[in-house]
């Protein structure tokens, strides 16, 4: 049964249907969540959270089609929040940039890489690259315009090619 | 960009890893866990600190005071002048009920326009009604490309929103469409109804960014007006039903041409939140529809019980019907167990009718026909028992095993019976209709109907 047909069973309050539509998206919902978190016990409790949300409001969902960014929209949220809360609790110097003049590392695994990223800059690339969505779903979802997100996956393909390749990014190189 | 890197993005990409075991089992115990119905929603609202909001509220009048220039350059002033013409941007939109404000002249005309970073945003016009609110508005810059965005389909601007100065919960979608440097668009905003609105409520919307320009383009806006309240039929029925230890009070009934809402109070055990849901219908048994709806704060009343307010969101309606059947059921807690469900299948072609398709609640639903008309097949059914089952999942397949898509919702075609049809693509060939259901009914329910002209 293809995932429309499961969202609109579940918005007539299928629950054998909302749970396939969530067990079908498992690594999805893993790899978004681990774009912004850190560890995966926080993924777990953003993904938990989300699901709670999901099914309660499922019929919010006004056309099928729009589950999957309706959805990825609410764990970006959560994952949020929990970062709001790392933030606070957090040295301040441990978010200090790298200078320019740092020479960075130069990664050889792209997950290395891509976990190296800002958050901001990880979670374009995994909902565009892993999640397949467009940059106008991916500014939907993130409410941003299109603009912003093509920019973020820009810097976060130089960035990555940098990182892979040691190329130098002239006065540029982890800044936001 | 480096074509390598594109390459290993693309790879990483497809590259579907397996998740932890810890974190598969971790979901499957937050669904195992979830209550057996999930069309009620009941949200606890943490109570927001008031001066938080009252800042807010006083650094956007101050940042208004400094921006708003009420500049309209000849560009704009001409948009402005045609929109009478076109019939409104509400009258333009896709939404019917959208439509509806401009049909029934439903809007407060704002016409308030705030200039930043080289982008002009006016607000046109405004509606507040049944739990929404909707905002006009147009852009015009010649500093970045505007774009066109479909119904939940992007975000052109972002915002903050207050009510009278306090932060409220919403859903906000957008849709907006480009004309050369200028650009017409609808924030289309749901709210639940914690909140108890004055007539006539000033929303404080603080735009942050069109079009990834950061900026400010802040606006004081007063919605309501008289037709809005001419148009809303408003009832409270304080009706109220009993099942076990559970009592409920349907305390509001609002119909506007835009957005209906009903709020109902419920009080019950603790344990016994989520296992009831409302469907609502007129006093025909006809589906009022469903919109959405929201929670209010749960109080704890002791011994175990507790109360709080839920708002059911129907789409508008031109009158307010005579009555109101509200379907209450009741699963009990009991979790929708798969090994409970079937599949039923039945294929039209071979079918001879009227074919009965019998629910373990003793309801039924009967096939009377079938249709593949030039440009469209039409399931005709009728029903007993739960009124529901008008709604219930209804799927046709070609001779392939391909989906036909459904086209309307259910339609009513005989008021002395409870007749119904169904739309979908055209089709050729033999075609099967397909649904499932329970095979020993875990759910219980009961209908009250309450007489609204009375």
């Amino acid at each position: 049964m293809n995932a429309e047909m499961l969202v609109k069973r579940a918005q007539l309050g299928d629950k054998q249907a909302f749970v396939q539509l969530i067990k079908g998206m498992e690594s999805s919902l893993y790899k978004v969540s681990k774009a912004i978190l850190l560890s995966d016990s926080e993924c777990l409790d953003a993904v938990q959270e989300t699901i709670l949300i999901a099914y309660t409001n499922i019929h919010q969902v006004r056309a099928p089609k729009f589950f999957k960014t309706w959805i990825t929209r609410i764990l970006i949220n959560e994952c949020n929040k929990i970062r709001k809360v790392q933030t606070k609790i957090v040295k301040m110097n441990d978010y200090l940039e790298p200078t320019t003049n740092e020479q960075p590392e130069v990664f050889v695994d792209l997950q290395t890489a891509i976990d190296s990223l800002e958050p901001e800059l990880r979670t374009v690339i995994t909902l565009y690259y892993y999640e397949d969505l467009s940059v106008k779903e991916i500014g939907t979802i993130l409410e941003i315009a299109v603009g912003t997100v093509k920019s973020r996956l820009n810097r976060a393909r130089t960035k990555l090619s940098s990182l892979i390749e040691g190329h130098k990014v002239e006065g540029r190189l982890l800044h936001e | 960009m480096n074509k390598r890197v594109e390459e290993l993005l693309q790879s990483w990409g497809n590259d579907k890893e397996q998740v932890p075991d810890f974190f598969s089992k971790g979901i499957d115990n937050i669904l195992m866990d979830l209550p057996g119905s999930n069309s009620v929603v009941v949200e606890t609202k943490p109570k927001r600190n008031s001066w938080i909001g009252k800042g807010l509220v006083a650094a956007a009048v101050l940042t208004f005071g400094v921006i708003g220039s009420g500049f309209v350059s000849p560009t704009m002033a001409q948009v402005l002048k045609e929109i009478p013409i076109i019939g409104s941007i509400f009258g333009g939109s896709p939404d019917t009920s959208l439509q509806m404000i401009h049909e029934q002249g439903l809007a407060s005309q704002l016409n308030e326009t705030v200039t930043n970073n080289g982008i002009s945003l006016t607000i046109t016009e405004a509606f507040l009604g049944g739990g929404r609110i909707a905002i006009a508005y147009t852009i015009e810059t010649d500093k970045v490309v505007l774009q066109d965005i479909s119904k939940n389909q992007g975000v052109p601007l972002s915002f903050d929103a207050q009510l009278n100065g306090q932060r409220f919960d919403y859903i906000a979608e957008f849709e907006q469409h480009v004309n050369g440097d200028v650009a017409t668009g609808i924030i289309d905003m749901d709210y639940g109804l914690s909140y108890s609105l004055i007539d006539q409520p000033t929303l404080f919307l603080n735009v942050n960014e069109i079009a990834g320009v950061q900026g400010t383009w802040n606006f004081e806006l007063l919605l309501g007006n008289e037709a809005t309240s001419a148009a809303t039929e408003g009832f409270a029925p304080l009706e109220t039903a009993t099942w076990d230890e559970a009592t409920f009070v349907v305390e509001r009934v609002e119909f506007t041409p835009v957005q209906s809402q009903i709020i109902i109070d419920s009080t019950m055990p603790r344990k016994e939140m989520g296992n009831y849901f409302f469907n609502l219908f007129d006093e025909n048994g006809t589906s009022l529809g469903f919109g959405g709806g929201s929670g209010g704060a749960v109080n704890d009343l002791g011994n175990g019980m507790v109360n709080f307010r839920e708002t059911v969101l129907l789409p508008g309606r031109k009158e307010a019907p005579n009555g109101l059947i509200i379907e209450i059921t009741n699963n009990h807690g009991i979790l929708g167990d798969p090994e409970n469900y079937m599949e039923v299948n039945v294929p039209l072609s071979d079918t001879v009718f009227p074919y009965t398709i019998n629910y373990s609640d003793g309801s039924k639903l009967i096939i009377t026909g079938y249709e593949q008309l030039a440009n469209k097949t039409i399931v005709h059914y009728d029903i007993e028992g739960m009124l529901s089952l008008q709604n219930t999942f209804l799927m046709l397949w070609d001779h392939n095993g391909e989906v036909i898509t459904e086209l309307t919702e259910p339609e009513r075609t005989s008021l002395g019976t409870l007749s119904f049809k169904r739309e979908f693509d055209k089709s050729e060939g033999p075609i099967t209709l397909h649904t499932s259901m329970e095979k020993v009914s875990t759910i219980d329910w009961k209908q009250i109907e309450i007489d609204l002209r009375d």
